[in-house]
């Protein structure tokens, strides 16, 4: 499944883990959090290259690095142009979204959804 | 002359009718594209057919209708005003230009910034994620919907979101708001056309990560998410969910050939349509072709 990912892609997945933590990770946290078979020196390589690109601060931490997310341009953009949509008269209309909110007798069909696919991916 | 806006009309509303037809279980991009062919079609049609009540009601004012004496075909009678459907077709043009407007104007507001990041993360504990169209557009998340999913469940909804931005799904979205902005009654192609989108991109999210529980599973865990923590501002009531973890738990969707062309062939028959009406304002063509006498 490794080989299908897109160009970029793994990168793309250790900048969202990073932002997912809240706080900076070492590449070994990082490697722990991304269950692949990939190598210290793959994901010390994309984290100097997302340090490169600016998409990351690096503080040193013992004897390695700790990497955590800089909010950039590109991120207040986007939380302007998300509160301008959050106030439009009609956000339905406005964005593309994953998903939306659900009723109540619909979360629990979801819910019971959710088991049968997760046991589906455990067989 | 009489007969092209009635055509036109006619048009329009066989066409919206074959949209609200289109089978829910279809192919998911063949729906996108059957459903927005035909609204735009049914929106064309409708708009063509008011604007010649219009015209054929200008050219009869008087004043008008003697400036145009020299070609015979165009006025056959003269008036001093609009005739009350005339009056209708008038008012009716004018608020439809006035909604598509507005809602253009917005649309138009909503592009990603052109720094060329193709994914930005927002801090915020709502669990969001969207698209901005846009070149190269942009993905959105949030810090909230990125805690609600692991990492595998993370790449499905990457794969998901991107696949609006490589198919233009927002085009779709797009184009179909526009016509149900001018024609109100289309309105529930609307929620057809998002369905239809993001089942598009689940589809695409399965063929790209190749395990279809899990897609489903990250569906289900996101709109879960988003369930704790919905802001009222923002509901978003969105009956399809489930089905869309349904369907993606009961395995790939077959094609069906048949059920497709024969919408194909309605579309395609809608637009003959069109033309036919453009055809039929006979002392019109004629007097473009230097024809009057």
């Amino acid at each position: 499944m490794t080989e299908r990912r897109p160009t970029g892609g793994l990168e793309q997945e250790v900048l969202l883990h990073l932002w997912t933590l809240g706080h900076p990770a070492t590449p070994a946290e990082v490697l722990e959090a991304l269950d692949d078979d990939l190598a210290y020196t793959t994901i010390m390589t994309i984290l100097t290259r997302l340090w490169q690109k600016g998409l990351v601060e690096r503080t040193r931490s013992g004897r390695a690095f700790a990497y955590e997310p800089t909010v950039s341009e590109a991120e207040l953009t986007a939380r302007r142009m998300h509160d301008s949509l959050a106030s439009a008269s009609d956000p339905k209309a406005a964005l593309v979204t994953f998903v939306g909110t659900l009723s109540r007798p619909q979360a629990r069909a979801l819910r019971a959804l959710l088991g049968e696919a997760q046991s589906r991916r455990r067989s | 002359m009489d007969h092209a806006p009635i055509v036109a009309a006619t048009v329009s509303a066989f066409t919206a009718g074959a949209a609200l037809l289109v089978p829910r279980r279809l192919r998911p991009d063949l729906v996108a594209r059957l459903i927005t062919a035909l609204v735009v079609l049914s929106f064309g049609a409708a708009l063509w057919s008011l604007l010649l009540i219009v015209a054929a009601n200008v050219v009869q004012l008087h004043g008008v209708a003697e400036r145009l004496a020299w070609c015979s075909g165009i006025a056959d009678s003269h008036r001093g005003s609009f005739t009350p459907l005339g009056l209708l077709a008038l008012g009716t043009t004018l608020t439809t230009f006035a909604s598509v407007t507005r809602v253009r104007l917005r649309q138009r507001r909503q592009r990603a910034p052109s720094d060329g990041q193709e994914l930005a993360v927002i801090t915020s504990d709502q669990p969001l994620a969207f698209t901005l169209p846009g070149r190269p557009g942009q993905v959105v998340v949030s810090t909230g919907m990125l805690r609600s999913l692991d990492v595998k469940e993370r790449r499905v909804l990457i794969a998901h979101e991107r696949s609006h931005l490589r198919r233009h799904h927002h085009r779709y979205v797009r184009l179909t708001e526009l016509a149900v902005a001018a024609i109100p009654v289309l309105a529930p192609l609307n929620a057809r056309l998002r369905f239809a989108i993001e089942r598009w991109a689940d589809e695409d999210a399965a063929d790209e990560i190749g395990d279809r529980a899990l897609v489903a599973t990250a569906i289900a865990q996101a709109a879960l998410a988003s369930q704790c923590r919905a802001q009222p501002g923002l509901a978003m009531a969105d009956a399809c969910v489930v089905e869309r973890v349904q369907i993606m738990l009961a395995g790939p969707t077959h094609d069906s050939p048949l059920v497709a062309s024969v919408f194909g062939t309605l579309a395609a028959a809608g637009l003959v349509g069109l033309l036919a009406s453009v055809v039929l304002i006979e002392p019109w063509v004629l007097s473009l072709l230097g024809l009057c006498h």
